[in-house]
């Protein structure tokens, strides 16, 4: 930048907008926070998994762990692990979070080394990538893909809102794709505009999907929002009940290991569910 | 290869500056940071890229002004107005109230605005970088940081005037 251009772009911040500029350049980053994230980012290597939200650089030491746990993740792809450690991914090829076709593919992790197998590429529809969640069934034969696409009708008078969240199954060896009705349920709503899905787990025996679908805010919003959480069969696609999940952004879903109880809490530094906020029974969705 | 440790010791730490600077929260700041190292994590296994620095600043302040968006639900942006500023403390406080406003005001613009105005001004990246960076032009970058400018100036001055109406 040139001593001209600096000036003319000083002449027009006016006193508010350079104070404030100032105000916020002179509040101090917390250093020893930097330092950890940048230490932990420094040191990611490729059999670290990046896993969002705060859930750190994932090591992928332990497939045990890893398949027992929905990794809906990742700025540009997700993924689904299975016992042996294959993983299931679809991406997005869009930096922007834009609405692209994507790959869908198999991922090994084999000594220490990850070795991918394209199996299709797969026309993702229109959607919001960041909604986007894929969980395996046990086998890792099929993948199931739940869109952030929830149609919704209104009722007359405005307040009840009809969810019906579209998915589908893929086969990851033929690339072939089933859709599946996830089914509807009735909310008492305000204003609704927007909903997504938050997150989706198989139950460890492949017999049902725990779908966490986030209500529309009034101001259509993604954020914070109330939850419910969608118990269907699978791959039949039957709702077998839904009730209250609670209210974050951070929400996620989990079933326990024996696949009795389903539960949705916050993520946290070291583990992924730090709180139950629900914990219920995975098949009648009673506490 | 890029050296991928060397890159993160190099540029992180203005990534991280930038992104403290949008959000002026430590729990959201650390993980926007990491949210934004990952795909330059794989990108450097898989192509070279010219401005390591540009990109990491670029990513987490898309990363960060995305994540003010979805918290203004939940925060009340508007500042306290501060009781006087006859001494250190208030003057502390009156700026961070100052710096709010900015980061809400900022967070009100248009995606291209606000994540230009955002690399300019936190990133402290000048307009030719940025044009580099985000393969746009250099008069681009200023006609979109000029509209971004005009607009705070009003926003902020239009809090002003609200919170001097608030004053006793």
């Amino acid at each position: 930048m040139n001593a001209h251009e600096t000036h003319n772009e000083d002449d027009e911040l006016g006193d508010h907008l350079s104070q404030a500029i100032n105000a916020v350049r002179v509040q101090p980053a917390p250093e020893d926070v930097g330092e950890r994230v940048l230490d932990a980012a420094a040191s990611c290597t490729a059999a670290s998994l990046p896993v969002r939200g705060r859930m750190r650089w994932y090591p992928m030491v332990a497939a045990d762990l890893a398949a027992s746990l929905l990794l809906a993740v990742g700025l540009f792809a997700f993924h689904a692990v299975t016992k042996d450690g294959t993983i299931g991914t679809a991406t997005t090829d869009d930096a922007t979070g834009g609405q692209h076709d994507g790959l869908l593919a198999q991922q090994s992790h084999e000594d220490g080394d990850w070795s991918r197998s394209p199996l299709s590429r797969v026309a993702m529809e229109a959607e919001w990538f960041r909604s986007e969640r894929v969980a395996l069934s046990p086998d890792g034969k099929l993948l199931v893909r739940a869109s952030g696409e929830i149609k919704m009708a209104l009722s007359d008078d405005g307040r009840k809102l009809l969810v019906r969240a579209s998915s589908e199954i893929i086969d990851l060896e033929s690339g072939t794709r089933t859709p599946i009705d996830l089914g509807g349920a009735v909310y008492q709503v305000d204003n609704a505009t927007y909903s997504r899905i938050g997150g989706m787990q198989l139950s460890p025996d492949g017999s049902r999907i725990a779908l966490l679908v986030q209500l529309p805010h009034e101001e259509g919003f993604p954020s914070i929002g109330e939850h419910v959480i969608q118990l269907v069969e699978f791959p039949a696609g039957r709702v077998l009940c839904h009730f209250p999940a609670g209210e974050s952004y951070e929400l996620r879903v989990a079933f326990s290991p024996d696949g009795k109880q389903v539960v949705a809490g916050e993520p946290d530094k070291q583990i992924l569910v730090h709180q139950w906020i629900v914990r219920r029974d995975a098949t009648t969705g009673k506490p | 290869m890029a050296d991928w440790e060397l890159i993160v010791r190099e540029h992180g730490p203005m990534a991280f500056d930038t992104a403290w600077r949008i959000l002026g929260h430590v729990q959201d700041t650390e993980d926007v940071v990491q949210e934004s190292l990952m795909e330059p994590f794989r990108l450097h296994q898989e192509r070279t890229v010219a401005n390591w620095g540009g990109l990491l600043r670029h990513l987490a302040t898309c990363r960060a002004l995305d994540r003010v968006r979805k918290k203004r639900l939940t925060v009340n942006l508007e500042f306290e107005p501060p009781a006087s500023a006859s001494d250190q403390a208030d003057s502390i406080a009156i700026g961070r109230a100052l710096a709010d406003r900015l980061r809400s005001a900022v967070a009100q613009l248009p995606d291209r605005e606000a994540s230009l105005f955002s690399l300019r001004y936190f990133g402290e990246m000048f307009n030719e970088e940025i044009a580099q960076t985000l393969e746009i032009s250099v008069d681009a970058v200023a006609v979109a940081l000029h509209k971004a400018r005009t607009k705070l100036t009003k926003l902020l001055d239009i809090d002003h005037y609200q919170h001097a109406r608030h004053k006793p």
